[in-house]
């Protein structure tokens, strides 16, 4: 795990580690799958819902099991994310993941190790197919570039290498 | 309850995995059974004691797995009431089955302007493999509807008829309703109208006794691992003057008489539809799966399953906010239902955490799922060891993720 981002570098808002990094805590203080089952719950019922003309075909995330769309634009140089789920626990990991990234620029997003779903274990609390389909998310963040039209930049890891995890049987 | 089938859970060891304190609740027979030690054991002593080549050079291994595998499929063509064991064809399941069908007999009876008739409630195997059929012969694709209790419309099914297909395709039970369809009747409709029958038996081997000649299908496809065999195994039942009309689709060993460099002639029936070193364990297991079967005894099967079933479906229907799909009166060996306002991923998810295993989702039935208007359910399917105390978990099970998505 990285060490959370120096705040002397930084403005006073957290950056994508140093997010991360409150999640993981939060996590780690819950006794069991119910508790994160329930705190997934709590989080999904603040998402607000994706506006309709979002929900494109090409937002939408396939080989999933439940139905999930991502959209992102760009505005004034930040991505913001717009998600859904007809799964409110997939709404819930959604939520964690619009927690995380939103607001940052793309390049800080494409810098970024997103690990806090597998750090937090969350990728044992869902099938292996339902895995896979965190797995899908979690690479579509990593190439955010595609969808907000910022060319690519060469990166150290690759989205699949990041999160070859989600793909290990559970 | 029957003694037999009292103790019978001891026979699974993985009926025995524990979630926490508690036994693993096994409700996702329709996906797969569990097996049993006899079967488990059978496969084993092959390997350890007959495990050769079927069907080639004749030393001790080979000459041994010759009979097994043979045994096998005479064992089959019995259970399921076949005229002679030319009639079973051994596959890796009812989905290589029925592609078979589609491939050796499809591609040679189908032409362009024919039609071929299949049910809205049809798992994917029984759906796709017709779609491509018409796809490539430039053929038309009817389908038989069923009505919100998750019947099929018989009497459109007449109508359909006029339009002669030339194959009407259906499954026995519906694996995502339970629906137990009248294949007998059916049948002979088709007949009068020149169609051939292919029966999906994957959801009703397990179950029910078959018998083909009563049923008077011309195919009838299978899986091992849904009637407590291993997976990689199928079966084919085909009328003997059909299969012998069929082109073989897997070209190699086993599978000819003789071959010169530019000219096979094929082997007779069954081998010529079985190309490539057969699944000998498989048949094995299979074997063994319905010594099982037969062993409690068909009766006893149906008399504890339709119990099961009874107590199932009263007990969710009693739950606030359940919905139940399909006929609640003549359906078999599984409930579909959903939770209202929950998704039935979180549903099954929120059931897997304590312990009790349910299919979820469009259970690979997915124009069945879109006739009910959902985008999947929540189903518990029953196999020979269920006991009313897995139903009582799943309702517990229930109530505690209804609190919970509330």
């Amino acid at each position: 795990m990285k060490t959370p981002s120096n705040p002397l570098n930084d403005t006073q808002r957290p950056g994508i580690d140093e997010k991360q990094a409150r999640i993981i805590l939060r996590f780690s203080r819950m006794e069991d799958w119910l508790d994160r089952y329930r705190y997934l719950i709590t989080l999904e019922r603040k998402l607000p819902p994706m506006r309709p003309e979002f929900k494109t075909e090409r937002a939408t995330l396939s080989g999933c099991q439940s139905r999930v769309w991502l959209h992102t634009e760009l505005v004034d140089g930040k991505v913001q994310i717009h998600a859904d789920s007809d799964s409110r626990i997939i709404r819930g990991i959604l939520a964690l993941l619009i927690e995380v990234l939103d607001g940052e620029s793309p390049q800080e997003i494409m810098k970024a190790n997103l690990h806090f779903i597998q750090t937090i274990g969350l990728e044992r609390e869902l099938s292996p197919s339902r895995a896979r389909g965190l797995h899908l998310l979690v690479e579509r963040m990593n190439s955010i570039e595609e969808s907000v039209g910022v060319p690519p930049i060469h990166r150290q890891t690759s989205g699949s290498e990041a999160y070859s995890g989600y793909l290990k049987p559970l | 309850m029957k003694t037999r089938i009292l103790n019978i859970r001891e026979d699974f060891p993985a009926l025995q995995i524990k979630i926490g304190s508690r036994p693993l609740v096994y409700l996702d027979n329709a996906a797969t059974t569990q097996k049993p030690l006899t079967v488990l054991n059978a496969v084993r002593v092959f390997y350890c004691a007959e495990n050769g080549n079927a069907h080639r050079s004749s030393h001790l291994l080979n000459e041994r797995a010759s009979v097994r595998y043979e045994d096998a499929r005479n064992r089959v063509a019995k259970f399921v009431k076949a005229k002679s064991e030319k009639e079973i064809i051994f596959t890796r399941g009812a989905t290589e089955s029925l592609n078979l069908v589609a491939r050796s007999l499809g591609d040679r009876l189908i032409g362009p302007r024919d039609t071929v008739l299949v049910t809205e409630m049809e798992h994917h195997s029984n759906l796709v493999p017709w779609q491509e059929l018409c796809r490539r012969k430039d053929a038309k694709l009817l389908t038989l509807p069923f009505d919100d209790e998750g019947q099929l419309l018989i009497n459109e099914l007449a109508h359909i008829l006029k339009q002669r297909p030339k194959l009407l395709c259906v499954a026995h039970v519906s694996n995502s309703l339970g629906t137990l369809n009248p294949i007998r009747e059916m049948a002979a409709m088709a007949h009068n109208a020149g169609c051939l029958v292919v029966v999906d038996g994957a959801q009703a081997v397990a179950h029910i006794p078959i018998d083909v000649q009563e049923l008077d299908c011309d195919f009838y496809a299978f899986s091992g691992h849904k009637m407590y065999s291993d997976t990689g195994i199928g079966v084919l039942y085909g009328r003997e003057c059909l299969l012998e009309s069929m082109e073989p689709w897997l070209h190699g060993g086993g599978m000819v008489e003789s071959v010169e460099l530019n000219r096979t002639r094929w082997a007779p029936l069954p081998g010529r539809l079985e190309g490539g070193t057969p699944n000998v364990a498989g048949a094995v297991s299979l074997h063994a799966a319905i010594g099982f079967i037969t062993t409690i005894g068909h009766e006893a099967i149906v008399e504890h399953e339709a119990s099961l079933l009874a107590y199932a479906k009263e007990r969710l229907a009693a739950l606030d906010r359940v919905r139940i799909y399909g006929d609640r009166q003549s359906s078999f060996g599984l409930v579909s239902f959903n939770l209202e306002g929950a998704h039935p991923f979180d549903v099954g998810a929120i059931l897997d955490k304590i312990g009790v295993a349910v299919g979820s989702g469009a259970h690979c039935a997915q124009p069945a799922m879109r006739r009910l208007g959902v985008s999947g359910t929540v189903r518990a399917s029953f196999g020979i060891y269920n006991n009313r105390e897995d139903i009582d978990a799943l309702v517990d099970g229930l109530c505690f993720a209804r609190e919970m998505l509330r």
